[in-house]
């Protein structure tokens, strides 16, 4: 098959790279004395096709593309597992080339906070950081929670009372606001039901049917079924409302519920890179952020442009590992479940 | 509009001449991926993908389905030739095709092949037409806990695949459930059972198994009997097309088959591999000369492969009516979807009826498409049993590594898959059955992992494992299947034991 088909897609590729290349030219001249990719890029990611950090994996995958960053062949990996961590360490083995970006998010952090992975934010080289994603409360059209402040009552008389599906495993950013939720509505959070599902759609699905109580994930993924009817929103855990379909549903920050977390996206590389491999990838995402497509991908699916180059975002890394080594330390022992 | 409005509609659509074309190479795609073991369609598809960008949607859709369900049609031929599965769902088909080619029937072990696909395949579009929107609603009733009774039900039917020695078909069957507890937990994202090594994390694919297990041993028993100077040549006996003996054995299963693969399908959370399993214990269970699968009987090839075609459907209903992904292969096709700003869903119907049904419409005609492509392929294939041992087993070691490397571009991987060729040979060689390990490792860490699931629901109440009539019906079967046969003969010599103190 690979080999039935190289010849068309190199064809193919090299039309559409020859003809974007006049397009980005300026953009690559500047990088020609340092370093381009040489053979194809991998763009790694650690969940299974159809989640919403493949979606960015592949549309990181397309833009790069659009932009001319890719001369050559490129191919999105999905390497599920153990909540990135799969995906990290095959990262982190490509040491020192620059042919390999993942995509990846919190859970970076958290993994290695909580003791579960050896792999830290520093075994990796930070590349950029994409947007923020907003985390969603939803519940089946005839769940029998009504609203957020009935979630709260019902957390507060019961933790086990309600169980929530998070997709791929404990400690990511739809686990923690769970967290921070029942935190707030005083509930023992060591009784708290977190169902884990290998993506955010077996998660949905299963909330769909009624055997999950509460979905927590992007409004990507639920934005669909709240349009239909199928699931309504209940909160969502952002600093302020979202636009589209989140504009009517509260933040739990309005509800008086300290609970603000963000699923942010950010590329990583593997370690011992080249400055001119980071200048390239710098340069190449600091395009990608400013194109038009791109900020046309994030505005029709609901995400906040968050953009950081890798130094601003190696900082951020330092500060929200901070963050998150508190908050985890606070509302879960390590380790536990 | 009227139903039938909306089908012809999608007829027009898609017998427009690019959407034929596309069709067509989909399909032929999509058989060789099928052909070449370890690329199944999910990495195939995710190849093709980027080449649809600039397409209009219906023909990338039309082309990517048609790669799907084209290599459900190849899957089956290097089972059956060389004993290698060509990808996941056709792994079944292996242990009686391949002993069909022996017995010098491959070319009817291919015809029939052929032919289950393209009744399947039919079946379960007509399926999807009429009936998507309420199954769609139906497989939402599938939660942890329903998953679970199904995985212990399929789990009870692989049991009967246990050969001569229930003891040895037990050590087998606990051998793959430990195999299948390797890796990152994902209920408490601990890594288990990986000594360290960080591939081990993202476990060991049932595919690295079988391959091992399958190709690799059957090589190495060639090998020795090579040596020893007793290898016998494959003569290819008879027609190439079935016998009418072979037709009136296989049209049930694969009416059985179709049925299993479709519903199967519509469950959210099940990939093909497991209506297979379920198609061919159920062929076995209900024969007469039971003993004889295994040793090439054409039930075995029939049935499994009518229901991983009939499959296809199913998927199509959870993710066309609802959104819903059931596996990798139709998640990267929901991800074609929503790249060419189409939202499959309860929308979809009523948002996008060209698309949809010009989609349903192409898998009419690509299904009599493979079929006619596929049978003068089948003289073709048979070919390969022409080919010296000297030289066909090389090149189905070589066949067979690049399968496996190619899953995940892993050289463990290759690593592994030579240790289980050679664990395998022993099996052999202690006649240990080697289907029970491969399928405990399909079963083992989903069972595994819904059972976890529910316990989380309920807070540790098992109650919620019998809590609905579905979760029930399914251990009530797996419990029958188990028992049956111990109080069927229980039965039977009471009624021996009654019958001799009158003589």
């Amino acid at each position: 098959m690979t080999k039935f088909t190289t010849p068309t897609r190199r064809a193919f590729l090299g039309t559409t790279a020859l003809a974007l290349a006049a397009a980005a030219l300026p953009g690559i001249a500047a990088a020609q004395d340092g370093w381009k990719p040489e053979h194809a890029v991998e763009i790694v990611v650690g969940v299974a096709p159809g989640g919403a950090n493949d979606r960015t994996a592949r549309d990181v995958e397309a833009n790069l593309k659009a932009i001319g960053a890719i001369p050559n062949d490129s191919i999105t990996v999905n390497k599920p597992g153990g909540g990135h961590s799969v995906a990290l360490a095959y990262t982190i083995s490509h040491a020192g080339d620059a042919h390999y970006l993942q995509v990846i998010g919190g859970v970076m952090l958290s993994n290695n906070i909580l003791g579960r992975s050896p792999q830290k934010y520093t075994d990796v080289t930070p590349i950029a950081m994409l947007f923020n994603e907003q985390m969603a409360f939803a519940v089946a059209k005839d769940s029998k929670i009504t609203d957020a402040k009935m979630l709260l009552e019902m957390l507060a008389a019961d933790p086990g009372s309600v169980s929530f599906s998070i997709s791929t495993g404990i400690g990511t950013t739809n686990h923690i606001s769970a967290l921070l939720v029942a935190k707030a509505a005083g509930a023992d959070v060591t009784k708290l039901k977190a169902v884990a599902f290998d993506s955010s759609a077996e998660g949905v699905t299963a909330t769909l049917g009624g055997h999950v109580d509460v979905a927590i994930t992007t409004p990507f993924a639920l934005d669909p079924f709240v349009e239909s009817g199928e699931l309504r929103y209940i909160a969502v855990a952002s600093e302020t409302r979202g636009t589209g379909l989140l504009a009517e549903v509260p933040t739990w920050k309005e509800l008086g519920v300290d609970a603000v977390v963000y699923a942010w996206r950010s590329v990583v590389a593997p370690p011992g890179l080249t400055e001119a491999q980071i200048a390239y990838w710098d340069k190449s995402f600091g395009e990608l952020q400013a194109s038009q497509a791109w900020q046309d991908m994030l505005a029709k699916e609901n995400l906040m442009p968050a953009p950081m180059d890798s130094k601003t975002f190696a900082a951020f890394l330092e500060t929200e590992n901070a963050r998150y080594t508190e908050l985890l330390s606070n509302v879960t022992e390590p380790a536990k479940n | 509009m009227l139903p039938i409005d909306h089908i012809l509609n999608g007829f027009s659509v898609a017998f427009q001449f690019h959407n034929l074309g596309f069709a067509l190479l989909g399909c032929v795609l999509g058989t060789l991926v099928g052909v070449l073991p370890g690329l199944g369609p999910a990495a195939g598809m995710a190849l093709l993908l980027p080449l649809t960008f600039g397409m209009e949607p219906t023909t990338a859709l039309i082309m990517l389905a048609g790669m799907y369900y084209g290599a459900m049609y190849g899957g089956s031929t290097t089972s059956i030739l060389i004993n290698t599965p060509g990808e996941a769902s056709s792994v079944m088909t292996a242990i009686d095709g391949y002993q069909m080619a022996r017995n010098g029937r491959a070319g009817a072990a291919l015809a029939v092949s052929a032919i289950a696909s393209v009744i399947a395949g039919t079946f379960s579009v007509i399926a999807l037409t009429l009936m998507a929107v309420p199954l769609a609603r139906f497989g939402l009733k599938f939660g942890p806990a329903e998953h679970f009774a199904i995985l212990i039900f399929s789990m009870a039917a692989v049991s009967s695949l246990t050969g001569k020695s229930v003891a040895r078909g037990l050590f087998s069957m606990v051998i793959g459930l430990m195999i299948s507890t390797i890796g990152i937990d994902l209920q408490s994202g601990m890594p288990r059972f990986t000594g360290g090594n960080l591939e081990l994390q993202d476990g060991i694919s049932f595919l690295v198994a079988a391959v091992g297990f399958f190709a690799i041993a059957e090589v190495l028993v060639n090998v020795e009997e090579h040596l020893r100077g007793n290898s016998t040549v494959l003569a290819i006996k008879g027609r190439l097309w079935l016998t009418a003996e072979e037709w009136r054995r296989s049209y049930m299963p694969i009416i059985r088959g179709t049925l299993i693969g479709f519903f199967k399908g519509v469950i959210p959370g099940g990939g093909a591999t497991i209506s297979t399993m379920l198609s061919y214990s159920l062929e076995r269970s209900i024969h007469k000369e039971k003993e004889k699968f295994g040793t090439g009987m054409i039930e075995g090839v029939a049935g499994p492969e009518a229901a991983n075609n009939a499959a296809v459907g199913g998927h199509m209903v959870p993710l066309l009516a609802l959104g819903i992904p059931t596996g990798t292969t139709t998640a990267i096709l929901l991800g074609a979807f929503i790249i060419f700003g189409i939202q499959p869903g309860p929308l979809l119907f009523t948002r996008n009826p060209d698309v949809v049904w010009g989609l349903i419409g192409s898998m009419y005609i690509g299904n009599l498409m493979l079929f006619v492509l596929n049978l003068p392929l089948i003289a073709l294939f048979v070919r390969v049993l022409h080919t010296p041992t000297g030289i066909l087993l090389p090149l189905i070691l070589v066949i067979a590594s690049i399968g496996v490397y190619s899953i995940d571009n892993s050289a463990q991987d290759l690593l592994l898959t030579w240790c289980f060729g050679i664990a395998g040979y022993a099996f052999k060689k202690c006649d240990i059955p080697i289907a029970p390990l491969i399928l405990a490792m399909v079963l083992g860490g989903k069972m595994e992992q819904s059972f976890r699931q529910s316990m989380t629901i309920s807070g540790g109440d098992p109650a919620i494992l019998w809590s609905s009539w579905i979760a029930v019906l399914f251990l009530a079967l797996a419990a029958l299947m188990v028992l049956g046969p111990l109080v069927l003969r229980l039965l039977r010599r009471r009624r021996v034991a009654q019958a001799t103190p009158a003589q």
